[in-house]
């Protein structure tokens, strides 16, 4: 028969071990002596006592206890969880992020539309960029969305990159669906890499 | 701990007003929160005991297990919304007391060197008839135990001060060290095995 695993050895010092393994414990001379070690160990530790504090030391550690957890507040269970996407570290890029795009598109669309006047001398090569939608892989589409990655909506806000509620709208219902498609893919890798 | 409905009294200074609360944990974690924050009083008065002797027991010294034991009812506070009725705040806190102890206080944690003489005037087992010598070498023992097991691997620490001092069952240790019954006696074994070799 096998030797006690550890598990029947913590049975044993606590008198739980089966009839079986009792018997085997007491024919065997390697588990019992393992056993009395467990059990001096178990006995030592036991004897050790624990200093009692004043009886003072009750109250005052009350007493800090309720100063500490007067500056607390209990917020509730189901508003920690819906709050918790919303939290505004984690909204300033997706903001920042939609303001500049939102900027992006109305500035493409207006000038796609002719709305803003521009020296003749630029107008040929400012047409270009706006023709190609700003496609993906672009050097000024990097730079902007690197830079919206990086910048708060309040210093966008401060730079007058904040365009209205309203114009952001108008261009997305004035958007083909490339462009959408474009924007939405570019919202949702916002918002998956803000709730990381 | 207590887990089931008890008279404990309160004296209000504001005219020595008696108030008896008989209301369970349960019911006062309920209380705090609807706003009651007087409940949270209750629940540390009749728990900071089990609490600071589970932190004495795994600091070694006063002043680590004061900090951990006012860490542990601050983090109850905040987490009281997700305490379940279901189970009892005495385990729950012991879980909580646990993490904190195990993550503040370190393995270079000071013990505390208590005095021989004054150490065996604390021994519970120290009886009137002992003799000064026979006191002198209990409080000698005591102090290279509780040295031994601070130097214990923390879940061991934390099954043997569990186990030992708080007399808690198997099953209920596992459910706070969020570890299998079979995980609970290994790490008991292995903890007393260790013992023996530090104090040998």
């Amino acid at each position: 028969m096998s030797h006690l695993s550890p598990d029947e050895f913590v049975d044993a010092a606590a008198g739980a071990l089966d009839a079986t393994r009792t018997a085997h414990l007491e024919a065997c001379a390697a588990c019992r002596g393992q056993a009395a070690e467990v059990a001096s160990a178990l006995s030592a530790v036991r004897d050790v006592g624990m200093p009692e504090p004043s009886p003072l030391y009750w109250g005052h550690l009350s007493a800090r206890i309720r100063e500490a957890v007067s500056r607390e507040t209990i917020v509730p269970a189901w508003r920690a969880v819906w709050l918790r996407p919303f939290r505004p570290q984690r909204l300033v890029p997706v903001a920042s992020a939609v303001a500049l795009a939102g900027a992006v598109v109305v500035s493409g669309l207006m000038l796609r539309e002719g709305r803003v006047a521009i020296p003749m001398d630029r107008a040929v090569e400012t047409a270009a960029v706006a023709d190609a939608s700003m496609p993906d892989d672009s050097e000024a589409w990097r730079l902007l969305t690197s830079a919206a990655a990086e910048t708060p909506i309040e210093d966008a806000h401060a730079a007058g990159m904040a365009v209205p509620a309203s114009a952001i709208d108008g261009a997305v219902q004035r958007m083909t669906p490339d462009e959408l498609h474009a924007l939405e893919e570019l919202l949702q890798r916002e918002l998956r890499g803000s709730g990381e | 701990m207590l887990t089931t409905r008890t008279l404990s009294w309160t004296a209000k200074e504001s005219g020595c007003k008696v108030t008896v609360v008989n209301e369970t944990d349960a019911e006062l974690v309920q209380a705090c929160l609807e706003g009651r924050r007087e409940a949270f009083d209750t629940i540390v008065e009749r728990h900071q005991r089990q609490v600071y002797q589970l932190c004495y027991r795994f600091a070694g010294n006063h002043e680590d297990a004061n900090d951990c034991v006012q860490e542990v009812f601050i983090r109850a506070y905040r987490g009281l919304k997700t305490f379940k009725a279901r189970a009892s705040l005495g385990t729950w806190l012991y879980r909580i007391g646990v993490n904190v102890c195990l993550n503040k206080v370190s393995a270079k944690s000071r013990v505390e060197a208590l005095d021989p003489l004054i150490a065996a005037s604390d021994e519970r087992t120290a009886s009137r008839d002992e003799s000064a010598s026979e006191a002198l070498l209990r409080g000698e023992r005591a102090a290279q135990v509780r040295a031994a097991i601070a130097r214990l691997p923390k879940k061991q620490r934390a099954t043997l001060v569990l186990r030992v001092y708080h007399d808690l069952p198997h099953d209920e240790i596992a459910g706070i060290l969020g570890s299998s019954v079979g995980a609970v006696k290994a790490n008991f074994f292995h903890a007393l095995n260790n013992l023996k070799k530090l104090l040998t």
